[in-house]
């Protein structure tokens, strides 16, 4: 299979499109992390996880998403929160990852919520 | 634990073993792919162009039978077929038929190529293919921990089913191939995905309350109320169903005689492709969980469920039209240019689209009394309409140009313009809402003595008996729009110099600048909320790579290369929704340093080294804010740090000129860590280390009969039991395999073969249920004719 991207005529995530056409939408709601490649979360060469995903874990979402959560101009710190916007997610990401059921299902876009829940 | 164990029948055995005595019976191989034997032919022999491969073999498995089958789709407990197939003909007048294809039967894996070629005219092909895969419908596995219910001794696990998706296509080609008309083929595909996968989208499962209030998390993580009672480890999946009917045209045509100056090659295609998908995703939510009590429920309302099934489907229609044009010149043998141009327009239509929870997987929408309980879950929708259009131009431009000898410099540019609209519209689903009248008495009076006395005063009593709001949908459906526009455009020149004997030296520099404007905006719903979202996105991509290739000896040659990639992302929100309160990237930085060396040595004519080591590293900063005033502005800092190491080392010796030993070993580092994992102990880095050795051997009695044997195994340890506070997810698992073959000739165009295969994996990260031991044996014949 030919690649694409750099300066190819074929973009980066066609590739990857031309079997997985369900992912390329478009979508309501994007989620910009697909503009920047299907390799910010997907390894195609393989992955000793599932879903070939470069990390199983919430670490796939917060290596971006990471907000700092000390030293936040009219903002205390509490021990033990972890905001994501304005919301603490600290009860969250111990039921499960970002893209449990019931969370932040449409990880690929959305065509009806903006948090990309579902 | 799910345990699935398959044995082979003693009627199979005999079978299997009455074939290996004889080595007269065919099915499918052990091995896909596995190339044949093939005979050594005499000058005085006659050529034999086809063959046909075939084998019967029978599969033990166990343990997870889904689990093997994830990595070797093979159905067991006999499987056989047609391995490999070809067989050609020459019809006369210069015309050739050919056949290709092979059968599996038991595993569904079909495929068959017919080509009917007539020289200076063209041909015609068709072609059909058929294969499975399958997928372990296991969720997750929650492993005992000091907080665990007593009623858990083991942990939490649930097993789901295994799941088949079958993948096929069906083709035809014509092609017109004459010297004095252009080279053209038209070509129609029809290609489908349907069945069932697994999904890591896990449903919510309920602990019993244990982790909320109890054993808080220690310093400095802080207070209980960060704990959660469900842990997301209930197994889900999705039903899909895809079609893909595409039509293409392409015509190749070369302008100007060969070898000179200008001659042009030039290539268009034009495509047409009808997607059509029904997709739909299921999971659970606490099982067994109670439901919410109304107060005063009088009128016996159903009591909203806290444990339900939800789906959600998709159903969308997309139409693609692309057309594209392309040029390779040649002015010489130094200077090539390249160009090309390409146009496409997709329009997408949602067909209808709902999510609804219920008893039941695909429960339908009722209304008002009939599904009050599961009402407004997660988000909950019906009649999904709207759609997209998207416009596309992409162009670019390729020099190869050579100044002196020696020196190569390919300079490169490519831009991309899109247009993007997009709108949906849906009802959401209310709640139902309870409350209780209230009547008003007023206050009884009487006249004493002239003077007004209350006898009775005012009061206002609560009606007992609850009335119920009927829930349904909204009043009116929420509409969304939003446009993308997004220009990006690439800069590329790259540098090879070759008159340093014995190096190659090259560099590459590459930029790339994106530049995107956002607007959404909604209507409608249950608030009426209207939501206005508008930014401009500016990205700067910037990577420099440089290398030496090094050939100093013929038997010696190694390589080093080294980049530096970085990316600039920065947003400038105009205006924002005041209700919305998302994160939004103000700025994010990428920073990536890679570099690898490779070395090649045959130290003796009989035994060749071959090592390699990759390491990276990537760095992302970022700066966040929290709503539509940007207050706060999270602080720009480090979100993540993620490195990658790899080592290779692998060696081929042939002591004896029938003898062959190979091995290799493969260590790999990789983590992605990030502050985060210092806010709460739910958070774990992600490690995904892992090594990996194999060796093999090949031997040959003699000219007719030779054996090879190869052993594998595969290691990952980075599993940590954190339970008590989340989930754990880094892998941890081990695998052997064995597998050994024996080939015999029987004469010069018939060979059999026996193959054995063992396997065996375990798995700490799903508890063990996961965990298999599998034995494939299997015995073919391969005929030339």
């Amino acid at each position: 299979m030919k690649g694409g991207g750099a300066t190819n005529l074929m973009g980066k995530n066609e590739v990857c499109f031309q079997c997985h056409s369900a992912q390329k939408g478009p979508f309501v709601f994007q989620h910009e992390a697909l503009r920047e490649g299907c390799t910010t979360c997907h390894d195609p060469h393989g992955s000793v996880n599932q879903k070939l995903l470069v990390a199983r874990n919430q670490m796939l979402c917060l290596k971006c998403h990471f907000q700092q959560q000390q030293n936040v101009p009219g903002q205390t710190y509490v021990p033990g929160q972890m905001r994501i916007g304005t919301d603490n997610h600290a009860g969250n990401v111990a039921q499960g990852t970002c893209w449990s059921g019931g969370c932040h299902e449409a990880v690929h876009g959305s065509q009806v919520n903006s948090h990309l829940r579902y | 634990m799910k345990t699935t164990f398959s044995t082979i029948p003693n009627s199979c055995l005999r079978f299997v073993t009455l074939a290996l005595c004889t080595g007269g019976l065919s099915a499918t191989s052990l091995f896909a792919g596995t190339t044949t034997n093939q005979p050594t032919a005499t000058p005085e022999d006659p050529a034999f162009n086809n063959w046909i491969n075939s084998s019967v073999g029978g599969l033990i498995i166990k343990g997870n039978q889904a689990q093997f089958q994830q990595a070797k789709p093979t159905f067991g407990p006999v499987y056989g077929g047609i391995d490999d197939m070809h067989y050609e003909q020459a019809l006369g007048n210069k015309t050739t038929l050919k056949i290709d294809g092979h059968a599996i039967f038991g595993d569904n894996d079909y495929k068959v190529i017919l080509d009917l070629t007539k020289e200076d005219l063209g041909f015609i092909r068709a072609g059909f293919t058929q294969f499975n895969t399958y997928y372990n419908g296991n969720g997750g596995y929650l492993p005992p921990s000091f907080n665990m219910p007593n009623s858990w001794p083991n942990g939490q696990f649930t097993a789901g089913p295994e799941y088949t998706l079958t993948r096929g296509s069906l083709w035809a080609e014509l092609g017109l191939r004459t010297a004095k008309l252009p080279d053209l083929t038209l070509r129609y595909e029809h290609a489908w995905r349907k069945g069932q996968e697994d999904s890591t989208e896990w449903g919510g499962a309920a602990t019993g309350g244990v982790f909320t209030g109890q054993n808080p998390l220690p310093a400095p993580y802080g207070s209980t109320s960060n704990n959660s009672a469900t842990r997301k480890i209930l197994p889900s999946f999705r039903n899909i169903n895809e079609t893909r009917d595409i039509f293409t045209l392409t015509g190749k045509q070369t302008i100007g005689k060969p070898d000179a100056i200008g001659v042009t090659d030039l290539n268009l295609n034009l495509c047409y492709e009808l997607d059509r998908m029904n997709d739909s995703l299921n999971w659970q939510n606490t099982p067994g969980a109670a439901p919410t009590a109304l107060v005063n429920n009088k009128n016996n309302v159903p009591m909203s469920a806290n444990a339900y099934n939800m789906t959600q489907t998709d159903k969308q229609i997309l139409n693609n039209y692309n057309g594209n044009i392309s040029s390779v010149t040649r002015f010489g043998e130094k200077l090539w240019l390249t160009m090309g141009y390409a146009y496409s327009a997709l329009s997408s239509d949602i067909d209808g689209g709902t999510r609804v929870a219920g008893p039941i997987y695909g429960s339908a929408y009722s209304p008002y009394y009939n599904n009050l309980q599961y009402a407004n879950k997660s988000g909950s929708y019906i009649n999904l309409g709207g759609g997209s259009q998207v416009g596309n131009s992409v162009g670019s431009i390729n020099i190869m140009w050579m100044p002196i000898d020696g020196l190569t410099i390919t300079p490169s540019g490519r831009f991309s313009i899109t247009d993007t609209a997009n709108n949906s519209n849906y009802l959401p689903e209310i709640n139902q809402v309870t409350t209780n009248t209230v009547t008003k008495i007023a206050a009884v009076t009487k006249k004493v003595g002239g003077k007004t006395v209350t006898v009775t005063p005012a009061q206002s009593i609560t009606n007992p008996v609850a009335l119920v709001t009927r829930a349904g949908t909204a009043a009116a459906p929420t509409s969304i729009l939003s446009t993308v526009y997004l220009n990006e455009f690439t800069e590329d020149v790259e540098v090879r110099y070759t008159k340093v004997k014995n190096w190659v030296f090259y560099a590459d520099a590459n930029w790339d600048e994106q530049y995107e404007s956002t607007m959404d905006s909604s209507s409608g719903g249950a608030s009426a909320t209207v939501l206005n979202f508008n930014a401009v996105n500016g990205t700067l991509v910037q990577k420099y790579a440089v290398g030496a290739n090094w050939y100093p000896l013929s038997n010696l040659n190694g390589s080093i290369q080294y980049y530096r990639q970085l990316q600039g992302i920065n947003q400038n929100i105009r205006s924002d929704d005041p209700t919305r309160a998302n994160q939004r990237l103000l700025q994010q930085n990428w920073c990536t340093d890679d570099g690898n060396v490779r070395l090649t040595w045959n130290p003796f004519s009989t035994v060749s080294l071959v090592s390699r080591y990759d390491v990276q590293r990537t760095i992302i900063n970022s700066s966040w804010a929290a709503d539509p005033n940007q207050n706060p502005v999270y602080p720009y800092g480090n979100s993540s740090v993620m490195k990658n190491q790899s080592i290779t080392e692998s060696l081929t010796w042939s002591p004896l000129d029938r003898l062959f030993l190979q091995g290799s070993l493969a260590y790999v580092l990789n983590q992605i860590d990030s502050p985060a994992v210092s806010q709460t102990a739910a958070l774990q880095s992600a490690n995904n280390n892992y090594w990996t050795a194999s060796a093999g051997m090949g031997y040959a009695f003699d000219k007719k009969t030779q054996v090879r044997a190869d052993v594998t195994y595969y290691t990952a340890n980075n599993y940590q039991n954190n339970s008590q506070y989340g989930v754990p997810y880094n892998a941890g698992g081990t695998q052997y395999t064995f597998s050994a073959s024996l080939v015999r000739q029987i004469t010069r165009n018939v060979s059999m073969n026996v193959k054995y295969y063992f396997d065996t994996y375990s798995d700490s990260l799903s508890g063990g249920n996961n965990n298999y031991t599998a034995q494939m044996i299997s015995t073919g014949l391969n005929m030339q004719f």
